[in-house]
């Protein structure tokens, strides 16, 4: 028997089982032809700068951020802005406390699955917003000059 | 549109032509769920390293210089992405995105028996969610449809190319002695009880 199965059969028979039992959900394939939607040519791009999950950048900062324990930070600049996240697991789903700067206030949104929320941002900044899902993320707001900034996607 | 080749599909979706970015996400985006399937992810897990990994693409795509290398590009992507998710749900403690995957396995337990079409297919995919976890990462890769290319296998696995022959090799061989037992006490399970079927007439030789 061993001879008969060679390496390509048998992983072809196991890419149509993997088809079968673990084939990409409907929904999944949908989400990736609708990802086209979210291009906007004239924003600028803030890049994450720092993620608390992949490096030691935060080791200094304040009460130690850990992600196995629900909470971590990011950075993104870009586009003359910054903004600051602290990502937090409240009962299952997410708060984020973030701090912007370079941008000029009310405009600015957080967007997700395809969904835009407005975010309220205080005069110095900050904004809080609760009850966020996890999954990928952006915020899309204006920088002082009006220009149209969005940080880049990132999974919370 | 699907038989273009990446370079022009990406120069198509640069200039806005939706078409080429569904023959895109159709060409890739059941690697991308291999990939995070055989790095363990869960189903909504996966579903967001997935999606992660197609945002950031509409982000980048004029920045993409070898249009022939995307498919290492969303693999890497994706990687990261479900360590990401891993750190965050506390099943790692340390580490670099390239570290920590010893112990991970593929996601094996969607098996329901009655999606497969007989005894053969369930027996094969309990053989394959016998095997060592690193085996199960390979292998689930390399079980996307279209076949991925090593190039793809290595940026999606972070190992080099050169150890994917032999590693996939090796791999197999470790299913097939399963194999040979599991198959084994089946087929003679079936003799016994009369139940035989005309397709098993070839000796157990798996058809794809």
């Amino acid at each position: 028997m061993k001879d008969e199965w060679h390496d390509e059969e048998l992983l072809s028979a196991y890419r149509r089982i993997a088809a079968d039992v673990d084939g990409t959900p409907d929904d999944v394939l949908v989400a990736a032809r609708a990802a086209f939607l979210t291009r906007d040519l004239d924003a600028a791009i803030a890049v994450l700068v720092a993620d608390s999950r992949n490096e030691t950048a935060y080791e200094t900062v304040r009460a130690e951020p850990d992600p196995a324990q629900g909470h971590w930070l990011l950075s993104f600049e870009g586009g003359g802005i910054q903004v600051d996240l602290e990502v937090r697991e409240e009962q299952g789903r997410l708060r984020l406390l973030g701090l912007l700067s370079g941008t000029s206030s009310g405009d600015c949104f957080l967007e997700q699955a395809g969904e835009r929320h407005r975010v309220d941002v205080d005069p110095l900044g900050r904004f809080v917003v609760v009850g966020v899902a996890h999954g990928p993320i952006r915020l899309r707001c204006r920088s002082s000059d009006g220009t149209r900034v969005t940080t880049t996607w990132v999974t919370i | 549109m699907a038989e273009l080749d990446l370079a022009e599909l990406v120069r198509r979706v640069r200039s806005g032509d939706a078409d080429a970015w569904d023959a895109l996400t159709g060409r890739y985006t059941n690697l991308l769920w291999s990939v995070a399937r055989g790095l363990g992810m869960g189903d909504a897990d996966a579903a967001d390293a997935v999606q992660t990994a197609w945002l950031r693409l509409v982000e980048k795509i004029d920045d993409i210089r070898d249009p022939e290398r995307l498919g290492s590009w969303l693999a890497t992507v994706v990687r990261r992405e479900c360590h990401n998710i891993r750190r965050r749900t506390g099943r790692v403690d340390t580490g670099e995105p390239e570290e920590g995957w010893e112990a991970v396995g593929a996601v094996t337990d969607p098996l329901d028996d009655r999606l497969l079409r007989d005894e053969r297919d369930a027996a094969l995919w309990r053989a394959f969610a016998g095997i060592r976890p690193d085996c199960q990462r390979l292998l689930r890769v390399l079980m996307a449809d279209p076949a991925p290319s090593y190039a793809e296998v290595s940026a999606a696995l972070d190992m080099p190319v050169g150890s994917i022959g032999p590693t996939r090799q090796r791999c197999l061989a470790c299913l097939r002695d399963r194999l040979d037992g599991n198959l084994f006490e089946q087929t003679k399970a079936r003799t016994a009880a009369g139940q035989r079927r005309p397709d098993d007439a070839g000796q157990g030789v798996i058809r794809p």
